[in-house]
């Protein structure tokens, strides 16, 4: 009886240990943040359906597809290997948990069932919150147009569909925690928590890449499948297509394949979860507690050369503080390396895109189009990079810790944000120069390898000035309150500022290219642009403005300020 | 003579009154002992005194003059180790020493000469390049105390120093405030333990319910109490209940 009220306690604990996170701001609302994340979750699964009506309206034999399902499918799989992959840390007890949980009376058996079960509560939350909505309603529009069109048909179509998306959902999280409890056995804790910053970061660029690579694979569908193709077997979305398709009462034998698989998959992954989740608690736990203890220097720094060019490009110690803080917090802090790796793995899934679909084209038509595309992948690089970096600086890193900023505070606010500039200079601008001299020199001459370089970095520079514009705060130094911009208005001013960075400014480059003077022109108009920038971010007009380190976050009731 | 003046500070959340109405005055060449249980209102007020939170009403004054007039001078004349030991865990205990004393505008060459003696004095010159996550409570204590002396401060607020720290590095501790008030920095120290206080502070403020119940010289303070002790004084003034009774009343609801 205590053991079961213990097991109670301790799952809702570690249930709720999912959802903390750096990203909260102390003040934001951890109920309604937590709704506002459900519910942002379910937006697809309840958007496409209905974006979707028309057509499936028009032909029925569309809704019942094979690829209608794979769509929602493979958002459940995408949707629960990025949620997987980011509660990383928390599939695991840390070491606060173990600190607390290892005084008192509890058997590890009711700890380890207690953190399974929390990890199941969370597969059952968000599978049902990112397919309830397909689940709902794709199955009425299946049902158009059938002549045997009962309750009974409708509660199977809707069980198939719910089995293949929560299965494969299901799938991606258990095979993270799988992969984990594996690296946990094979690897030292050391070494464990090395590789796992490595395997995050690919996991989360592999499933942005599988995500832009997705309409090519919805198109290639049914010829893989009319080819008997390895592909179709082998995609682990098939397999949940297979499953839904099964249920739904299929005699196609390659789906019944697929669907066998797919159960395999699932039935393999969970027992390896299980059992090596098993083996991997006690070591982790009884080598987790140990390491704290353990203190082992880092190399010194001293006289390092990055220290020196530390203290060359930024001679001001304010400018240096920033510089050092930033590069180290983005270095150290797997929260922010991901997020950061989000951004880089859309941009890389952006130009692998395009070379993979512009590499099975030919003929004169798509020369110029592989020309600009050419020219476009460094800048795509540079814009994801540079607004990923300036996204993470609103992510605060130990937020209780910012006091020091606060009590060393200065008045010299343009040099704490100087640090800042030349940190995105450091780590995007100058190797993106070094990697385009030598790679478009091969590709495309000499010449225009050093216009492209400079136009590249001169355009870079100016982002970096817009993206600071007004920047008050220290990087991860400031509380951070999300939603404070509407989600639409914001990806529609990164689709607009991305297409006028990459393929206004390529467009131009495209034209100025043929001709010296014309390069010359263009490349003085651009270094003009930024001199002015950089004139009038530096006139003196008073440093008014205070750095901030708690961000307000919107008011519950908006007034009107109508009194006088 | 420069002295840091507290007059009238009240700090209220919505009703509550977590400050109300302290006015006390610390002196250079001397160590203010500043004295409450928990909940009394010390780390609010050490919070108005370095200017991190703004009183509700009063005024904090540095040489007669407001200090949120120009907090950022004033700032640049604090050395303050926080109660709590927040500090930056992914770095190292150099990284956050650099990052402290770089902050402050200290020259590089100085910064490192006096980073690298202070850490050895203070027994963590093995330890430097390890990341503070690392560190016990006393290491961190450590760090904290060093960051605040860097810049050679000329007013120190201490919130809890010692916590932590073993017994050679709080005994050194007593004896930096000792050398600090002779020096002629304005000292002021907050803590639980008693006999630190009343070891190395000449002056000190009793602060109950937000509210100052004594103030004034040790000696002073105690005979007008006629107390022997501090503890005599604070026992008398501040606890609510016979201690001994309490005492006895948790043992017989532990053991029911």
């Amino acid at each position: 009886m205590q053991e079961r009220h213990q097991f109670t306690k301790l799952a809702r604990n570690f249930l709720a240990r999912f959802f903390e996170s750096d990203l909260l701001s102390p003040q934001a609302d951890f109920r309604a943040t937590l709704s506002q994340a459900l519910g942002l979750l379910a937006t697809p699964g309840l958007l496409l359906p209905l974006l979707m009506m028309p057509l499936l309206m028009m032909d029925p034999n569309a809704a019942r597809s094979p690829s209608g399902k794979l769509i929602f499918v493979f958002l459940s799989m995408l949707v629960m290997g990025v949620l997987s992959v980011l509660e990383w840390d928390a599939l695991m007890l840390d070491h606060r948990d173990q600190s607390i949980l290892m005084s008192l009376p509890l058997r590890p058996r009711t700890i380890f069932a207690a953190k399974f079960w929390a990890l199941a509560q969370f597969i059952l939350i968000f599978s049902v919150d990112v397919n309830a909505g397909s689940i709902l309603m794709l199955p009425p529009l299946e049902m158009v147009g059938l002549s045997k069109a009962g309750f009974l048909t409708l509660a199977r179509y809707a069980i198939a569909h719910a089995a293949g998306t929560i299965g494969a959902g299901s799938f991606m999280f258990l095979l993270v925690v799988s992969a984990q409890a594996t690296l946990i056995n094979v690897f030292s804790p050391r070494w464990f928590r090395r590789i796992s910053t490595v395997v995050q970061v690919t996991a989360i660029l592999t499933l942005l890449i599988a995500l832009f690579f997705f309409p090519a694979v919805l198109e290639q569908m049914t010829f893989w499948k009319q080819h008997n193709s390895a592909i179709f077997r082998w995609f682990p979305a098939m397999w949940y297509v297979g499953i839904c398709e099964v249920l739904q009462g299929t005699a196609d034998v390659q789906f019944q394949s697929a669907a066998h698989i797919g159960l395999y998959a699932l039935v393999v992954t969970g027992g390896c979860a299980v059992a090596a989740y098993a083996v991997s608690y006690g070591r982790y736990t009884r080598s987790s507690m140990e390491i704290p203890a353990k203190i082992t220097p880092r190399r010194g720094e001293k006289r390092s050369v990055s220290d020196i060019l530390v203290r060359r490009l930024a001679p001001n110690p304010l400018e240096r503080a920033t510089l050092r803080f930033t590069l180290l917090t983005m270095r150290q802090s797997p929260t922010h390396r991901l997020i950061l790796a989000a951004y880089v793995g859309t941009g890389l899934a952006i130009v692998l895109e395009e070379i993979v679909s512009l590499s099975f084209r030919s003929g004169a038509e798509w020369r110029q189009a592989r020309q600009m595309a050419l020219l476009s992948l460094p800048l795509v690089i540079s814009f994801f990079l540079l607004s990923g970096m300036r996204f993470v600086f609103n992510i605060p890193s130990e937020l209780a810790a910012n006091w020091v900023f606060q009590m060393a505070e200065r008045g010299e606010k343009s040099a704490y944000v100087s640090g800042v500039r030349k940190v995105m200079s450091m780590v995007v601008v100058a190797p993106l120069g070094l990697l385009i001299l030598p790679v478009y020199a091969v590709l495309a001459g000499a010449g225009t390898a050093i216009v492209h370089a400079i136009y590249c970095a001169l355009l870079s520079l100016i982002l970096i000035e817009a993206l600071l514009w007004r920047m008050n705060k220290v990087p991860f130094a400031c509380s951070y309150s999300p939603g404070r911009f509407p989600v639409v208005a914001l990806l529609c001013g990164y689709w607009l500022a991305f297409m006028a960075y990459t393929d206004l400014m390529v467009l131009a480059e495209t034209y100025f290219l043929h001709s010296g003077v014309a390069s010359a022109i263009s490349l003085s108009v651009l270094a003009g642009l930024l001199w002015g920038l950089m004139a009038y971010r530096k006139r003196p007009h008073g440093e008014t403005t205070a750095l901030e380190f708690y961000e307000e976050p919107d008011p519950v009731v908006r007034t009107l300020d109508l009194t006088v | 003579m420069r002295t840091l003046e507290i007059r009238h500070v009240t700090k209220s959340y919505g009703r509550l009154k977590a400050v109300n109405d302290v006015s006390f005055t610390v002196r250079p060449h001397a160590v203010c002992g500043y004295l409450g249980p928990n909940g009394s209102g010390k780390s609010t007020t050490i919070k108005m005194i370095t200017g991190l939170l703004p009183p509700s009403t009063g005024v904090v004054l540095y040489d007669s003059q407001d200090i949120r007039e120009d907090l950022i001078a004033y700032k640049s004349l604090l050395g303050y180790v926080p109660e709590e030991p927040h500090l930056y865990a992914y770095l190292t205990g150099w990284e956050y020493l650099r990052l402290t004393g770089e902050l402050r505008c200290l020259p590089a060459a100085l910064l490192e000469r006096k980073m690298g003696g202070m850490l050895e004095l203070f027994g963590l010159d093995f330890y430097k390049h390890a990341p503070i996550s690392s560190y016990s409570k006393g290491m961190r204590q450590k760090i904290l105390i060093i960051a605040a002396l860097l810049h050679n401060p000329q007013i120190l607020i201490f919130d809890e120093p010692v916590s932590g720290l073993d017994i050679t590095a709080a005994l050194i501790f007593r004896e930096l405030l000792a050398d600090l008030a002779r020096e002629g920095k304005i000292v002021l120290c907050s803590s639980h333990e008693l006999a630190l206080v009343e070891s190395v502070c000449s002056e000190v403020v009793i602060l109950h319910h937000g509210k100052v119940v004594a103030s004034g010289p040790i000696d002073e303070v105690r005979n007008l109490r006629q107390q022997p002790s501090l503890e005599g004084v604070f026992s008398d003034l501040v606890a609510s209940e016979n201690v001994a009774h309490t005492a006895a009343n948790i043992l017989e609801l532990m053991e029911s």
